[in-house]
């Protein structure tokens, strides 16, 4: 009887410990399809990382102390709803540029979904927009792009006297 | 004028001139007619490389994305095979001092480099060298001294029979190191060199300590973007750290052109050997090379930066000759 309990007890241990085991894989690997969001990144740049430092910064010294030269990736996430500025945490902290991007919120900051990589990769949030503000932004600065002098030149041609 | 132009291979560029425009110039000679191009479609060759550094053979249109002036491209007008098919090669030799103690086998390997010419016919080597001195220093020569700061041209397309390849033969190394006003040189001498459907690429063999050019850094890059040329440099310097400011800056020389950093130590152990190894790998990724072309994006300035990324791959690298472009300016007047 009491060996018939000792192996219940082993067995039911297994099963929970593999249970365990197999959902800490799945966090540290990637969250289930279902939880993704998804946006497509139309913009990037080379910007500082001061975002990304703010804390230390803050916690450890003055801003100064922070490498002048250090330059993160900087991403325009588009999505359904709202526009994302994301920053990376170093400079060679990328993200691939399919046009669908799976994404999900974790403690304040955006966890993108790199397939081959097969893990998250976060970034933190610079700045957030409507989705409708930001296309009506974009169309204001192309408007004032084609009015701009330089774009309204006959690009054919062009006659220059010689000083 | 129109050799200026042809050196922007990436960009075709539409030139339209008016007739009345061109009378109304005949009735007022002061007046020159000005032409102006606009870029249209923008045109980039590339060759990715994996995480082992080695060129990938196949690549699909969907595995890259060019980022124009920060802006994201992923729909391209064409996506094809590159048809370049032969190498212009031009060999850029430091005999500076600083290179001293791999000088002897530099030179061995840049002879050994122009023997491979005769195996491949259709490709064509050149050699140019700055720094050091030719033929028997004077006795007492005081190290250090200025003794030939001007880059020099050894041999043109013709280097197995060149009398003046026999002078790098009894080159000393010596004096100090010119290394953007000869690559300002090289950048020139590719331009003016340059054959259709040949991919022009400079193997830079320094170890990227420059002490006394006239031109800068900035200028020397420029000049190379222009010519279009890729930069398979090979690190000769002394020191094995990578770290170094020349090592860094030869890095950083090969990946704006799109060529390839090499720590000529390592050059041995690889198959061929040497500075043949480099030539072998530029010939590698010229067969795995695209062409991808796109319409202009719209930008407010006439500068474009370029990058190519990866779409899903991460472990993929590309490489493109060109990573930036000027989408309109104004060429000289013309009578």
């Amino acid at each position: 009887m009491n060996l018939r309990w000792l192996l219940a007890f082993i067995e039911t241990a297994f099963i929970g410990s593999f249970i365990g085991m197999m959902s800490s894989v799945s966090v540290v690997w990637a969250a289930p399809i279902g939880a993704y969001q998804h946006g497509t990144v139309v913009r990037m740049r080379m910007g500082d990382c001061q975002i990304m430092h703010r804390g230390l910064i803050s916690a450890f010294g003055p801003p100064q102390s922070m490498a002048a030269d250090e330059s993160c990736p900087e991403y325009t996430l588009v999505t359904d709803k709202v526009v994302y500025l994301i920053v990376g945490k170093s400079s060679n902290q990328l993200v691939p540029l399919a046009e669908v991007v799976d994404f999900r919120f974790q403690n304040k900051e955006l966890a993108v979904r790199v397939d081959d990589a097969r893990k998250e990769s976060k970034f933190a949030i610079k700045e957030m927009t409507l989705r409708s503000e930001w296309e009506r932004m974009q169309k204001h600065l192309e408007d004032r792009l084609n009015e701009s002098p330089h774009q309204a030149v006959d690009t054919s041609i062009a006659m220059r006297n010689r000083e | 004028m129109f050799s200026h132009w042809y050196i922007r291979p990436v960009l075709i560029l539409t030139v339209a001139v008016s007739c009345a425009a061109a009378a109304e110039d005949a009735n007022s000679n002061s007046d020159r007619p000005l032409f102006r191009s606009t870029t249209s479609e923008v045109r980039v060759t590339f060759f990715a490389t994996d995480s082992n550094d080695q060129p990938v053979a196949t690549v699909a249109k969907s595995d890259l994305a060019v980022i124009d002036n920060e802006q994201v491209i992923r729909a391209f007008r064409s996506f094809d095979r590159s048809n370049e098919t032969v190498l212009d090669v031009v060999a850029l030799v430091d005999l500076s001092e600083s290179v001293a103690p791999r000088f002897q086998a530099t030179s061995s390997e840049v002879l050994r480099l122009v023997a491979q010419e005769q195996s491949t016919p259709s490709d064509s080597i050149s050699v140019l060298s700055f720094g050091g001195t030719f033929g028997r220093a004077f006795a007492g020569m005081p190290a250090g001294t200025i003794t030939n700061t001007e880059p020099e041209v050894l041999c043109s397309g013709d280097c197995p029979a060149a009398v003046s390849m026999g002078k790098l033969a009894v080159a000393s190394s010596r004096g100090v190191t010119p290394l953007f006003d000869a690559l300002l040189l090289a950048a020139s001498f590719i331009s003016n060199h340059r054959r259709a459907e040949a991919r022009p690429i400079l193997i830079l063999l320094s170890d990227g300590n420059d002490t006394i050019s006239l031109h800068t850094q900035a200028e020397a890059l420029a000049a190379l973007g222009e010519a279009g040329t890729l930069v398979y440099s090979v690190d000769i310097g002394i020191s094995a750290n990578r770290r170094t400011s020349g090592s860094r800056l030869l890095r950083q020389l090969s990946e704006s052109t799109g060529g390839r950093y090499f720590l000529a130590s390592e050059l041995s152990s690889r198959k061929g050997g040497g500075v043949v190894t480099v030539l072998n790998a530029a010939l590698d990724d010229m067969r795995a090379s695209y062409v991808v072309t796109y319409d202009l994006p719209n930008s407010k300035t006439e500068f474009h930066s370029l990058r190519l990324m990866p779409t899903r791959n991460l472990n993929l690298t590309f490489h493109s000759s060109r990573s930036s472009y000027k989408s309109d300016y104004y060429a000289s007047s013309v009578r």
